[in-house]
């Protein structure tokens, strides 16, 4: 028997690498053309040269030329649609404007600079005062006006620009609301901020509003309306108060111009007093607006004016101008310092004096 | 061995002939299109721009047509202009005579007010009547309007006094306005 003697396991060695295995390397092979292949390829391809070429600046003319015609396209659609628009707007307000009755439309401009004028109206003021005091049967007894560039104690018009006058009334509470209620249907609008009334008297802290014109030129193309009923109505309304307000006022200021008259109830303005600097509260002062001057421009802006030579000169002038703000000037132009009493004395008198 | 090589030379010339026919075909077709799309662009872009100077013109002539109204533009603004500001003020502005008429017109006639004030939200009021019944009866229609939602949001009585000398009674409130 014989044994194979068990061979030892021989130990595997790493292969080592051979010649013909080497590792990758990365190499740069430079491509030459030599002068031959040019040639070559210049005689295969030279047919197409010229097509390729005049593709080339087909898409290059496209790109330069045409394209920005294509953008411009939106532009100049989008143009013509706006324009187009403007001329109906336009054609639109000329419709508009040429069935405007100018007569209606002054009167209602009137009415509405009235109603809040563009600067401090003292004469409306007093006006309304003694309107809503002949009106409600009430007596005031004194007046005094905060002169400067207030705004209201209204929380909601806070910003709106005021004249504050105090009134001071010898009634009881029921005829200080009837006073009350035809202060606030007189014009220039007002609010009454405080309302205090004991046994005797009342006082009321009041603001007549104004509002300065907003700036606007004139631009055609601007959609304007025709007022519609409800404006107009409202216009109207405005205008009855306006007539009735000249009518009480007119009658308390014959009362005061005239002495001889008994003071009643309702129509007697016991004085007042302007504060001419800007004060945020203001006492009676010794000058005050003379009854006679009072009394003529509370006539002269009723339509039964007078034909005193004050009055004559005064509508003269409001009827070429058309705005009451245009007292200030002319008070202002004949009278010195405007709002003044002195200014309304002055502008009296060389009104009288000189008619224009 | 000739013949052969002048078979694969037509074969290749034709080759090319047919390459570069379709090349010229497509090139000229690019630019066909190209020619046409131009033209096209430019006829649309002349007749915009010839509209838009027709109306330029238009515009310029309504313009002026315009002009004689120009007094009635302003007015119209004017009047829009004072009226916005009065719809402000109507809205915004306190009316305090509608308050003063409603709690004056809720107290029986028997009752006076020798003391009434409004200011900002608060009302300070004294009524005096010749019986209690007719300050209950008052007090009782402010409440009515307290709970109606109506002006006065709440009242306060500050004080009930009696006058024996003058036979009246006094009541003191303060109304807190809505």
């Amino acid at each position: 028997m014989t044994t194979n003697p068990i061979q030892p396991v021989q130990e595997v060695q790493p292969a080592q690498p051979s010649e013909s295995i080497k590792p990758m390397q990365s190499e740069t092979r430079n491509i030459t053309l030599s002068e031959g292949s040019a040639k070559v390829l210049y005689k295969k391809y030279k047919a197409l040269f010229i097509p390729y070429l005049v593709l080339l600046l087909t898409f290059v003319a496209f790109y330069f030329i045409e394209y920005p015609q294509i953008q411009q396209l939106p532009t100049l659609t989008s143009q013509v649609s706006q324009i187009s628009l403007t001329n109906n707007q336009l054609r639109e307000n000329e419709k508009v404007l040429s069935s405007i009755n100018d007569k209606n439309y002054s009167e209602y401009l009137a009415t509405v600079s009235a109603v809040l004028p563009q600067q401090k109206d003292y004469t409306g003021v007093i006006q309304a005062i003694a309107g809503a005091a002949n009106a409600s049967n009430t007596t005031l007894s004194d007046y005094t006006f905060q002169v400067g560039d207030l705004a209201t104690n209204s929380a909601r018009l806070a910003t709106q620009n005021s004249l504050s006058v105090s009134l001071l009334l010898t009634n009881g509470a029921f005829d200080t609301q009837h006073f009350a209620t035809k202060l606030l249907q007189s014009i220039p609008l007002s609010e009454i901020s405080d309302l205090s009334v004991n046994n005797v008297s009342a006082t009321l802290d009041t603001s007549f509003f104004y509002q300065p014109y907003t700036q606007a030129g004139y631009n055609p193309k601007t959609p304007i309306f025709l007022l519609s009923n409800n404006d107009i109505n409202t216009i109207n309304v405005f205008k009855k108060w306006k007539d009735a307000q000249e009518t009480n006022a007119a009658t308390a200021s014959a009362l005061i111009t005239n002495p001889s008259v008994t003071p009643i109830p309702g129509a007697y303005l016991n004085g007042g007093s302007l504060s001419p600097t800007p004060t945020s509260t203001t006492t009676n002062q010794s000058s005050s607006i003379p009854p006679a001057i009072l009394g003529s421009l509370g006539k002269c802006s009723t339509s039964s004016a007078t034909s005193s030579p004050f009055c004559v000169c005064y509508n003269n002038y409001l009827q070429t101008n058309y705005t009451q703000t245009q007292l200030d000037t002319f008070i202002t132009d004949y009278g010195g310092t405007n709002t003044t009493p002195q200014a309304y004395l002055n502008a009296a008198n060389v009104c009288q004096n000189q008619p224009l | 061995m000739d013949d052969i090589n002048l078979l694969y030379q037509n074969v290749v010339v034709k080759q090319t002939n047919k390459t570069l026919l379709t090349t010229w075909i497509i090139a000229g077709c690019i630019v066909g299109l190209f020619v046409v799309s131009m033209v096209g662009v430019y006829a649309i872009t002349f007749t915009l721009n010839a509209t838009i100077a027709n109306l330029n013109n238009q515009q310029d002539q309504l313009i002026s047509s315009l002009l004689p109204y120009k007094n009635r533009f302003y007015s119209l603004q004017l009047i829009d202009d004072r009226l916005r500001g009065i719809a402000k003020i109507i809205n915004n502005r306190q009316n305090y005579d509608k308050i003063m008429g409603v709690l004056l017109s809720a107290a029986p006639v028997t009752v006076s007010f020798p003391n009434f004030t409004i200011s900002k939200k608060t009302v300070t009021l004294s009524a005096t009547a010749p019986t209690l019944s007719d300050l209950n009866t008052y007090l009782a229609n402010l409440q009515s309007l307290v709970s109606h939602k109506k002006i006065i949001r709440s009242v306060n009585q500050d004080g009930l006094t009696a006058d024996n000398n003058q036979g009246q009674f006094k009541m003191d409130l303060t109304l807190t306005l809505l």
